[in-house]
């Protein structure tokens, strides 16, 4: 049940945006460009970093919605509950496991990192950027779980799969007012944002 | 943009650099004493975006003062034992007026600290911890 009494009492995070657009719409550039833009990481290896933190957080709402993100992505669900489950065993890419090892301990211990935990990434392959990007993605998701947990947003199996066709088919720029527009309309999601971000520098 | 906020942000920062001693970072491709200023500007792809949402929710219009978030910044940060943005945030926070003694109060304990009993952290707690 929403904590927020501005909200339904069944609210989504559709509803969170739309009752704090102000402040909230500002996470939709920044959320699209980390998911979407150019990364080291595919887009099914960042929502499988997403769906994998909200796990650690059991935030429902995010792990529901990013787990079916993931699948799209081609992320088997089955191997997404292993790697919550134990890490180490689970039937994931090897070069995988160092980044969900790092990107946990930094949602359940954040100050306690260290620097054999970033040479468990390097050592599988990855650079600096790589880290970065994990690193970020972990963030963002930690900031989204706390949100929606903090509004008390539950959500239904529905919701996530609502969220889910939106996020794969539209990315994150676009919220679930615009969504009936034909996509034939549509300029590419990162062009304003872009254009935005070399106006203000 | 991004430049500006990073300066003010490490403005704070300077004048009061994080107790127990800094850590290297984890990144090769930075000198090891880096800031967060190193990481920000070394990667705008990323944090130039995320410059406009801090500044919404730390500096734009809210129900809360800038000092009264700061101080949640810096409260939130000590939950998480992450010295570099406790040191940065309570010093901007002491900044914006809020007294040392309250924040010393806070991290020491929530229950019998000077603060405004509004702002009570009850809701920060498990937000951070168990969200």
């Amino acid at each position: 049940m929403a904590l927020l009494r501005s909200l339904p009492e069944n609210a989504t995070l559709a509803d969170l945006r739309q009752t704090y657009a102000d402040l909230l719409e500002k996470l939709r550039p920044y959320g699209h460009r980390l998911m979407r833009g150019p990364s080291p990481l595919t887009p099914g290896q960042r929502e499988l970093i997403a769906a994998f933190v909200s796990g650690v957080n059991s935030c429902r709402y995010c792990h529901g919605a990013h787990s079916l993100v993931a699948r799209a992505f081609g992320v088997d669900e089955a191997v997404l509950a292993a790697s919550l489950d134990d890490t180490a065993v689970a039937p994931i890419d090897a070069r995988l496991k160092p980044i969900l090892r790092y990107v946990r301990k930094l949602t359940e211990t954040p100050s306690r990192m260290t620097a054999a935990d970033a040479a468990a990434v390097y050592d599988a392959g990855w650079n600096d950027e790589a880290l970065l990007h994990a690193i970020a993605v972990c963030a963002y998701f930690n900031n989204m779980n706390r949100l929606v947990e903090g509004a008390g947003i539950v959500g239904s199996a529905e919701h996530y799969a609502i969220s889910a066709r939106r996020l794969v088919e539209h990315g994150y720029l676009r919220g679930v007012a615009k969504h009936k527009k034909p996509p034939a309309s549509r300029k590419p999601n990162v062009a304003p944002a872009r254009r935005r971000t070399r106006r203000q520098r | 943009m991004i430049q500006r906020w990073v300066d003010r942000l490490h403005r704070h920062i300077e004048r009061a650099p994080p107790q127990g001693g800094t850590q290297m970072p984890f990144f090769p491709s930075l000198p090891q004493d880096a800031t967060t200023k190193q990481v920000f500007t070394a990667h705008p792809e990323i944090y130039s975006h995320w410059a406009r949402v801090s500044e919404a929710i730390l500096r734009g219009p809210s129900p809360l003062t800038p000092a009264q978030r700061e101080l949640i910044g810096a409260y939130v940060s000590s939950l998480n034992s992450c010295q570099y943005c406790y040191g940065g945030h309570r010093a901007a926070a002491e900044l914006f007026g809020i007294a040392p003694e309250t924040i010393d109060g806070l991290i020491h304990d929530l229950a019998t600290a000077p603060v405004d009993s509004r702002g009570g952290g009850s809701k920060k707690h498990p937000v951070t911890r168990q969200p």
